[in-house]
């Protein structure tokens, strides 16, 4: 039982961080985990759905929550801050109040499912931390990241608000830091590491947003990190992917590389940059390339 | 062991005087039940007359004594003090003096909608509420106006840079909580409407720190469905929020090649080629769906109903 997983790969690492799904796999495998991917699952809707339509919201995530309820997993293990938070918001509602967990079984009843709230969800990196531990994780690093200095970005979601999400002090976050030091490496510590990205208002104002990315590359860079972690490909695409877009805006070359969580462990576990994606990355890790190949 | 003498770092700034604000080290006789505000009181009393910090109703009711203690916004009438610590004002606020922040200007944007008849009327045009609704609303209408949700907000403080003004989470709750007892909501949304709540990254820093827990970042959340429901949400905001729901009824995951085309239309993704062909390069490009998941049908058996806006 204790090392079996839902795992909720969410859209983005289906779709523009296939990276992310990568590493997550081959790391899990590493390391002993059986993960069943919930195939049949649903995007959580994101900050859209549970805002303007909370009915179909609702509805919706109780379904994953039973599917993987009804394979007998405790765990759904998400990969992605936006999809943790949306999640467990609807769980908590749904463990908290009898009327919309009735409400949601009358739904998932015309479908042959029900929902029990038994079970619980939680991101990879809390996993990694709580379950499996950081001890053990050290004893099975092949590489240790010595040579890296790497800036922990939490962003919001896995972070705020505490009673949804509730594993890290959203004022002095630790979890990536004791992480970074369990790989070997050092935690670049920057001001804006629990600060946004930017990302849910890019179509709204995509100036605005770029700044906002920006801003919280260039202050990691001035700490000295050689690159960045997050926990989030959402927070990924908006500090990776559209990097050239804040360099534009920020009228400033960054060039500072963004890598997943799963990557990082990944590396240290002596996985090859290229079996970890790395080279797919828009600010191409180029240093971390060349050293880890060898 | 707790130590007879506190030390406290306070951030002092004179306008006339300093180019940027002091660090000042000071040592307090530690009292029993002592809060920080105390702390302040007593340097004025004993040490510092000219210290600048403001209080008023030391019950948590009028949120002037709001500061920060090591980084973190809290009211200084009820925050109990302890060792090593640093007092410095509200960030995101432009200081008066030491840590008196003005207020004013963030102030002034509430004046449109100051008054209470905004119908046009004339008449009162209060609503009664439900039981449950109460409770509801005296929640949101608790905010004593102390700005700890506005000094922490990102998009508050990117309106310096120009553009569309966010008018912050603080003016957001109280429109929500305006809309949610007016019989006739409309001129209350049609401000917030202006008040652009889309600018909002969700970031839920206002949530975590409203030391009265109200939770602005929910209270957007809920202002955005009614201007979506009543077709008043800004056009983007609209589509993608559209689009997720399409999205998900037609193949259970966000299309995020559609998500684009319905935000901008098939002429302006256009001008996205440089960077989806950068994506492509990276073998990172977002693929369209054709045709539906398995799971699509169940999906819809589920949510048809569920759709409740007009
Ligand atoms: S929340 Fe975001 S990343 Fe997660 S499943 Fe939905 S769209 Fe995908
Ligand atoms: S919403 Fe909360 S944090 Fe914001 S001004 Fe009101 S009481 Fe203060
Ligand atoms: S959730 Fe929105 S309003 Fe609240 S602090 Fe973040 S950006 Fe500001
Ligand atoms: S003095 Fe009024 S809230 Fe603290």
């Amino acid at each position: 039982m204790g090392n079996r997983y839902a795992y909720f790969q969410g859209c983005a690492a289906r779709q523009s961080c296939p990276e992310l799904n990568k590493s997550t796999l081959l790391v899990a495998k590493r390391l002993g985990w059986e993960l069943v991917t919930l195939e049949c699952g649903a995007c959580t809707g994101a900050r859209d759905l549970i805002e303007a339509q909370p009915e179909m919201a609702m509805v919706l995530n109780a379904r994953t929550l039973a599917l993987a309820e009804a394979q007998g997993l405790e765990t759904v293990m998400t990969v992605c801050s936006t999809c943790t938070i949306t999640l467990r918001q609807v769980n908590k509602m749904l463990k908290e109040n009898t009327s919309a967990l009735e409400r949601s079984n009358q739904e998932l009843s015309r479908i042959g499912l029900r929902y029990n709230a038994t079970v619980e969800v939680r991101h990879f990196l809390w996993v990694l931390i709580a379950d499996y531990g950081l001890d053990r994780l050290k004893e099975q690093v092949k590489r240790p990241l010595s040579d890296l200095s790497v800036a922990p970005y939490y962003g919001c979601h896995i972070l705020r608000p505490s009673d949804v999400l509730g594993f890290d002090d959203p004022d002095n976050p630790r979890s990536l830091h004791n992480l970074i030091t369990a790989l070997g490496g050092s935690p670049a510590d920057f001001s804006s590491q629990a600060d946004c990205c930017g990302f849910h208002m890019m179509t709204i104002d995509e100036n605005r947003a770029a700044r906002h990315a920006g801003g919280l590359l260039v202050d990691a860079q001035q700490q000295g990190a050689d690159v960045m972690v997050t926990a989030c490909p959402l927070c990924h695409i908006s500090m990776d992917s559209w990097q050239p877009k804040s360099e534009r805006v920020m009228k400033r070359k960054i060039g500072m590389p963004v890598i997943h969580v799963a990557q990082l462990v990944g590396l240290a576990l002596g996985f090859s940059p290229r079996e970890l994606g790395l080279e797919q990355h828009i600010i191409r890790p180029v240093e971390i390339i060349a050293n880890y190949s060898r | 062991m707790q130590s007879e003498i506190l030390t406290v770092v306070v951030e002092r700034y004179d306008p006339e005087r300093d180019k940027a604000p002091r660090l000042v080290t000071y040592r307090v006789p530690r009292q029993e039940g002592m809060v920080v505000a105390d702390v302040l009181l007593y340097l004025y009393e004993h040490e510092v007359p000219d210290l600048g910090f403001l209080w008023e109703c030391r019950t948590r009711r009028c949120g002037t004594c709001a500061m920060r203690v090591n980084g973190h916004p809290v009211l200084t009438c009820s925050e109990p003090v302890r060792e090593d610590m640093r007092i410095s004002p509200l960030e995101g606020l432009p200081v008066v003096r030491d840590l008196i922040v003005d207020r004013q200007e963030l102030q002034e944007r509430l004046a449109p909608w100051a008054g209470e008849t905004l119908d046009g009327s004339g008449k009162d045009a209060r609503i009664l509420l439900e039981p449950g609704e109460i409770a509801h609303y005296r929640a949101l209408s608790e905010c004593i106006d102390c700005f700890i949700c506005d000094s922490v907000c990102p998009a508050l403080a990117e309106n310096a840079k120009g553009g569309p003004q966010f008018a912050g989470p603080r003016r957001l709750i109280r429109l929500e909580a305006q809309v949610q007892r007016r019989a006739e909501p409309l001129p209350w949304l049609m401000y917030a409407a202006q008040s652009n709540p889309s600018l909002c990254t969700r970031c839920f820093a206002c949530t975590e720190e409203c030391p009265r827990e109200l939770r602005p970042a929910e209270a957007i959340g809920s202002l955005t469905k009614r201007l979506y429901d009543r077709h008043e949400l800004d056009p983007h905001k609209t589509a993608h929020i559209t689009s997720f729901v399409r999205s998900i009824l037609r193949g259970a995951w966000l299309d995020e090649f559609r998500l684009l085309v319905d935000i901008y239309g098939i002429v302006g993704v256009a001008k996205f080629i440089p960077q989806a062909l950068r994506m492509l390069r990276h073998r990172k490009l977002p693929k369209p769906h054709f045709g539906k998941t398995a799971q699509a049908s169940d999906i819809q058996t589920i949510l048809q109903d569920l759709d409740n806006r007009s």
